[in-house]
């Protein structure tokens, strides 16, 4: 089946590849296992606006031929990752911050690690060299740890001692 | 929750995430934003991508970071929880609550709160296991840093108490730093229950034995009570004199020894060594062997030994390579789904015993991967003639030699020239200390007449800038058909400045990142 009909949130459907979005392990399972076999079927996608979608396709398709990622082990606790972004997933992900979290949260949905990588390192990127007051102002979160806690992370964060 | 395009909306956001909620673009924003970052998976991935530094103080923005951070955090690093104990006259007590997350690997060393006095240490080291509500369900690893022996009585005295049922401890690591004694120190007569969550040991004992003439154990029994409670240990790693008994570990999978020899020479006791295999023959299916402690070596070729059939055995290391030559031991026979070799010759007079020794192997057509490491190049085209004859079905090679300030091209021509022969798909050279841009030719030249995918890696080069720049040429032609050539060494910024750009022009596959010097 070379084709698939997706529908974003939005209603609008986009016919896509299946080689290009091959890269998604969420649609990938809803071929093989709701067995579509004919080019008419619709995937639903209820949390991916259009623009969104047309975003992650683009990117799909320019890394159709990457090789397939390892997967982490969960029993081998990670380093600080590093991901090298390219020059074209650079000039991609430069885009309204509603856009960036739009794209996290589809690609997060749709299973893509690639493009969540990306999009975290972004985030990630911002959050570096701030301040716990400057990141709560950054993303708007409320801070709702008492003082004592406060107090107990810090201390806990000097005992840590890098592996 | 209807999560919203940019085509319904015309504001556009501030790029610093400003707080102020004064449109509709803020509220979606603000909305999708946070969405994202309440999602534990995606805030998890951001946080796995920062620094140590970064990571704590997002620890410090709300107690749902505070959780996510934390359990990143408690992956990444040990938590000392000796220094958790104080002593105020009569109790020991523990100063703080720990979160559960930083429980997961935890370092017990002798660092001690000042107000434990010296007759209470090994007692924290025992209520560290009894008195720390999250150690037996949380903690996957335990790091044991120990000097002294009472302290290691304490810690399997600790390991007794743990709830066997509930404990999830994975891997425990032991650096011991001794200073011998004429202490002898006793061997556990009480076992330890089973651990069967643990797989994993280290055990790296600096202590030296013999230096003062008494020959006492170590804490070579601390190693041996968890052996003998772990039945399902697939992954062992041990620096010490003395080889451990392995007849409870059926399930090792990887075994990493290092014979720590010290004081004077000493010399490899075959009939242990074998023994020690003998244990594991069925399971195993990599080993390192290796030796340290002492540059002296006395080769033995004893024959009688009663050498183990490994089948499972699919890579085997040996370094230094001399010390473990087993008579008929490295054959089809005896090692019949080996795949990868790894030889090291670490001492100048090993490469003569080493080239003698495979004289005797008999062929391993099933050998596919090796890798070679030269410290000294004596004999080495004598040995390579030998590998080439002995393991004929190499499709992956990866040789590392020493090339200092003594060797010259006629010594290189000779340590490669065996290689020709075999049918590669891979090979990959890693030459170490070259001064003189003569050696780069001579390695490329040499290799060029390789098969298969070639690499080349020269690090800690020291080449003079007018002597790189005078022979830029003939890298640059002899590079072509390699897949890189990369030299590293110290570098200077404007000298690479200078040699760049000539290399980008030529479009030949070097990559200099230093080791041109003035």
């Amino acid at each position: 089946m070379p084709f698939v009909n997706l529908e974003s949130s939005d209603g609008d459907l986009v016919k896509v590849d299946v080689d290009v979005i091959k890269c998604s392990v969420t649609i990938n399972a809803l071929i093989e296992h709701l067995g579509l076999e004919d080019d008419n079927e619709v995937v639903p996608l209820q949390n991916v606006g259009t623009e969104t979608l047309h975003k992650v396709l683009a990117w799909a398709k320019h890394h159709k031929d990457d090789l397939p990622s390892v997967d982490d082990d969960e029993d081998d606790p990670p380093r600080e990752r590093r991901t090298d972004i390219t020059t074209w997933d650079a000039n991609f992900i430069k885009m309204e911050q509603i856009q960036l979290f739009d794209l996290i949260l589809a690609a997060n949905y749709l299973d893509i690690s690639g493009l969540l990588d990306l999009g975290c390192k972004i985030v990630a990127d911002m959050i570096k060299g701030k301040t716990a007051d400057e990141i709560r102002t950054m993303f708007n979160i409320v801070n709702d740890l008492t003082p004592q806690e406060q107090e107990q992370i810090r201390k806990e964060n000097e005992w840590c001692e890098e592996k | 929750m209807e999560v919203g395009t940019s085509s319904s909306l015309e504001g556009k956001i501030s790029p610093n995430f400003n707080s102020q909620v004064e449109n509709k673009s803020s509220v979606d924003n603000m909305s999708v934003m946070s969405k994202a970052l309440r999602n534990p998976l995606i805030l998890d991935h951001i946080l796995a991508l920062l620094n140590l530094t970064d990571l704590k103080m997002c620890r410090l923005v709300c107690r749902n970071w505070a959780e996510v951070g934390g359990s990143l955090l408690g992956k990444r690093t040990f938590f000392p929880v000796t220094q958790l104990f104080r002593y105020n006259g009569s109790n020991l007590y523990q100063a703080t609550p720990v979160t559960q997350n930083l429980m997961r690997c935890i370092t017990i060393s002798d660092k001690f709160d000042p107000s434990v006095p010296t007759s209470k240490k090994a007692t924290v080291i025992t209520k560290i296991f009894t008195d720390l509500p999250h150690l037996s369900q949380f903690t996957r690893e335990i790091r044991f840093l120990v000097n002294q022996t009472e302290f290691a009585t304490a810690f399997v005295n600790g390991m007794r108490k743990l709830d066997k049922s509930a404990t999830k401890i994975q891997q425990i690591d032991i650096f011991v730093s001794w200073i011998p004694s004429i202490e002898e120190y006793p061997a556990y007569t009480e076992k330890l229950p089973f651990l069967t969550s643990l797989t994993s040991i280290k055990f790296v004992l600096h202590g030296l034995t013999r230096q003062t003439g008494v020959d006492v154990h170590g804490f070579q029994p601390l190693l041996q009570t968890l052996l003998d409670s772990a039945p399902n240990l697939t992954t062992l790693n041990v620096v010490s004199p003395y080889y451990p008994n392995l007849e409870g570990c059926k399930n090792l999978k990887d075994l990493d020894f290092c014979l720590m020899r010290s004081g004077h020479s000493r010399n490899l006791d075959m009939v242990d060594a074998i023994g020690m295999l003998v244990q594991v023959k069925d399971s195993l299916i990599e080993l390192k062997l290796s030796c340290g402690g002492s540059d002296e070596i006395m080769a033995q070729q004893i024959e009688n030994l009663d050498v183990p059939v490994m089948s499972k055995l699919t890579s085997l290391s040996i370094h230094q390579a001399v010390m473990y030559l087993f008579p008929d031991v490295f054959n089809e026979g005896h090692l019949p789904a080996l795949k990868s070799l790894g030889l090291g010759v670490m001492t100048p007079s090993e490469g003569f015993l080493l080239s003698q020794h495979l004289n005797l192997w008999k062929r391993h057509r099933g050998v596919k991967f090796i890798d070679l490491g030269l410290h000294f190049l004596e004999d080495a085209n004598s040995i390579g003639q030998q590998i080439v004859q002995v393991f004929p079905a190499v499709k992956k090679f990866d040789l590392w030699a020493v090339l200092g300030f003594k060797n010259s091209i006629q010594e290189v021509n000779e340590i490669m020239t065996p290689y020709r022969t075999w049918d590669l798909e891979e090979a990959n050279f890693r030459g170490i200390y070259v001064n003189a841009s003569c050696m780069f030719d001579a390695v490329l030249e040499n290799m060029a007449a390789w098969k298969g995918v070639k690499r080349v890696h020269f690090e800690y080069a020291e080449i003079l800038e007018d002597e790189f720049v005078s022979c830029i040429e003939d890298l640059i032609l002899h590079s072509r058909g390699f897949k890189s050539v990369k030299i590293c060494g110290d570098v200077v910024p404007e000298i690479l400045g200078k040699i760049r750009p000539i290399l980008e022009r030529s479009g030949a596959p070097i990559q200099v990142t230093g080791g041109v010097v003035r």
